[in-house]
């Protein structure tokens, strides 16, 4: 084999390189805008709170008023907002791309609904709290996917078959939620809502602490696996050849995603649509070639954040964030379904 | 040179049992092409070679040692397999689909090194990918696609490269293209090619080494003139055909008999 000019390796280094500059780029202007997007929720709210008011609220010195406002409201919130919107985000992205279909995302399939179904269950009738409720949605949530795959497997898993049974599981979660609540000896609209699209109302910084937790194991683990999961869009044969541990891996991927997911969703409930909106809009805005998990996890904190703010601030009337998410997620549900009606099942 | 090799190998999926008891050696250097039927089980082979299945009964070795005893990268650098429809992601490019070609030769702690770079770029030279480096996969046509997947397999630089159905879904100036692109990387390389082909005559024309599969099992195997027989072909296919020497490349070329269209004389 004669050598390839040097040339070449250098021009192919200089494309990958520019790809990757690229992708940096707009991973780091989305990160900008998330920051715009936090100074806006923490400084303008019901009133607005000078910046200098925030930063020394953020650095821990005393402000009357502005203490409370932001300090104990705005601050909470926000940072239950983008902990929660990553872990969606992340968590649905890398469903998308190992099972190379937008529609086999979490909060379609049923999985968010099983989270949130073992959360109300045992917040509203077993009276829990804290760690055990999370740790009850990550296994509801494990077992709702395995009930998923075991339930479409017919000589392995489509993606077609796993997505209808998993719309179908959803739709039978929706309902045990309901009656959770119905059950329950007395619940308020609000804590409906939450179970029902999710919500970020009252939040407290205690609560984001799973959140943040949760997003600091699995969130690194799917970082430490983003290589197979990438090599997993090629097919599994493929993936496979290029020595990717096809089970392992895709073992570690669902758990870790299940985890990001039901643990966020024990706390803020299922925030509608965002693990399905997210990385489609950050695919967008990095571009194709390849999966988009870091761009993903800033999407859906992004989301969150300002659906949340506009369900506070933007609209007449106050909605929690999930009605908001919903709103936006479900045209784009109609499209993709009728377009996947059209292609004959493939996305 | 890497020895691939097959030792009373069983293999099916399910309840469906197709390989049985199969043994096969890989000619070290050369290439061959496996021929047969609709389900005789040449793919399955492939797929029990490249470790995609687990056999029933049997093993595979690589270098007398067994498949199942290699790391998954570890295999991946010295065993590479285009699968007959790999699935290219939207928008990825040329460059970048064969830069995954190095992903068994990066670990944890190594990252990506300009000696990869120099891979991938060998890669696109090889396969005459270099100037549509940039490319979309989909703004390509079938020939180039399936020249950027061997491109990716190539960066991955193995010894062995195992390929199921390369020529199907290609227009037969395209079919042309591919195999004498693969002969060129086995003349220049060294790698050993193994490959499921439909075409018969392609397969004589181009493999060094003919496998003819039948219920499982190889029914025969050897030269293209040894093997491309109108015996063969009789008992392999259920064909009548006639077998005479390619007035291009000397080898055997099978013409099939069937009830119409036939000259009298060669009717009878």
């Amino acid at each position: 084999m004669h050598a390839a000019p040097d040339s070449l390796a250098t021009r192919v280094a200089v494309l990958r390189r520019r790809r990757a500059r690229g992708r940096t780029r707009a991973a780091g202007g989305m990160l900008l805008l998330l920051l715009a997007g936090l100074a806006l929720t923490l400084s303008l709210g019901q009133s607005f709170t000078p910046p200098g008011d925030v930063l020394r609220v953020l650095a821990g010195v005393e402000v009357p008023g502005a203490s409370f406002t932001v300090g104990a409201l705005r601050l909470p919130r926000a940072v239950l907002s983008i902990l929660a919107g990553m872990s969606f985000g992340l968590g649905g992205v890398v469903f998308q791309t190992m099972f190379r279909n937008p529609l086999a995302s979490p909060d379609i399939i049923g999985i968010s609904a099983g989270a949130s179904a073992a959360a109300v269950f045992a917040i509203v009738l077993l009276g829990w709290s804290g760690t055990t409720v999370s740790v009850l949605a990550v296994a509801a949530g494990l077992g709702v996917a395995a009930a998923i795959y075991l339930l479409s497997w017919r000589n392995g898993v489509a993606g077609a078959r796993l997505i209808l049974v998993g719309i179908g599981i959803a739709a039978m979660l929706e309902s045990v939620i309901a009656y959770v609540l119905l059950r329950a000896p007395a619940w308020s609209l609000q804590d409906a809502l939450r179970w029902l699209t999710g919500s970020v109302n009252g939040a407290t910084l205690e609560q984001a602490l799973p959140v943040l937790l949760s997003l600091a194991l699995f969130g690194g683990l799917l970082l430490a696996l983003r290589g197979s999961a990438e090599l997993m869009r090629l097919g599994d044969d493929t993936a496979a050849a290029l020595g990717v541990p096809l089970a392992r891996d895709r073992a570690l991927i669902v758990l870790a995603a299940v985890g990001l997911i039901a643990v966020a969703t024990a706390v803020t409930g299922p925030i509608a649509f965002v693990a399905f909106l997210s990385g489609p809009i950050a695919l967008r805005i990095t571009g194709p070639g390849r999966a988009p998990l870091v761009p993903a996890a800033l999407t859906g904190a992004l989301l969150v954040l300002v659906a949340d703010y506009a369900g506070q601030h933007l609209l007449p009337g106050r909605y929690p964030v999930g009605i908001v998410t919903g709103a936006l997620g479900a045209p784009y549900l109609i499209y993709l379904i009728i377009r996947t009606n059209r292609t004959g099942g493939r996305p | 040179m890497t020895i691939l090799s097959a030792a009373a190998l069983q293999a099916g999926y399910g309840d469906r049992t197709i390989l049985r008891g199969l043994d096969f050696t890989v000619p070290p250097g050369r290439i061959t092409a496996i021929v047969g039927a609709n389900a005789c089980g040449k793919s399955t082979l492939l797929r029990c070679l490249a470790r995609l299945l687990r056999p029933e009964a049997g093993e595979v070795q690589l270098d007398g040692r067994a498949l199942n005893r290699f790391g998954a990268r570890d295999l991946a650098r010295r065993l590479g397999l285009l699968p007959q429809s790999p699935i290219a992601p939207d928008g990825i490019t040329v460059a970048d689909l064969v830069s995954h070609g190095r992903h068994p030769h990066q670990g944890l702690l190594s990252r990506w090194s300009p000696e990869d770079d120099r891979a991938v770029a060998r890669a696109l030279e090889a396969t005459g990918m270099a100037d549509l480096a940039e490319r979309d996969i989909d703004a390509l046509s079938g020939g180039q696609r399936q020249r950027a997947w061997i491109a990716m397999a190539l960066a991955q630089e193995t010894g062995i490269l195992l390929l199921d159905e390369p020529t199907t879904f290609l227009d037969i100036s395209h079919q042309v293209e591919v195999l004498d692109l693969l002969v060129d990387l086995n003349r220049s390389r060294g790698t050993t090619i193994v490959m499921v082909l439909h075409d018969l005559n392609l397969a004589a024309r181009y493999a060094d080494h003919l496998v003819a599969m039948l219920d499982g099992r190889i029914s025969a195997s050897g030269s293209p003139e040894a093997v491309l027989t109108e015996a063969m072909v009789e008992e392999v296919f259920g064909l009548k055909s006639l077998v005479i020497p390619d007035p291009t490349s000397g080898k055997p070329m099978m013409l099939p008999l069937g009830r119409h269209g036939m000259r009298r004389e060669v009717a009878e």
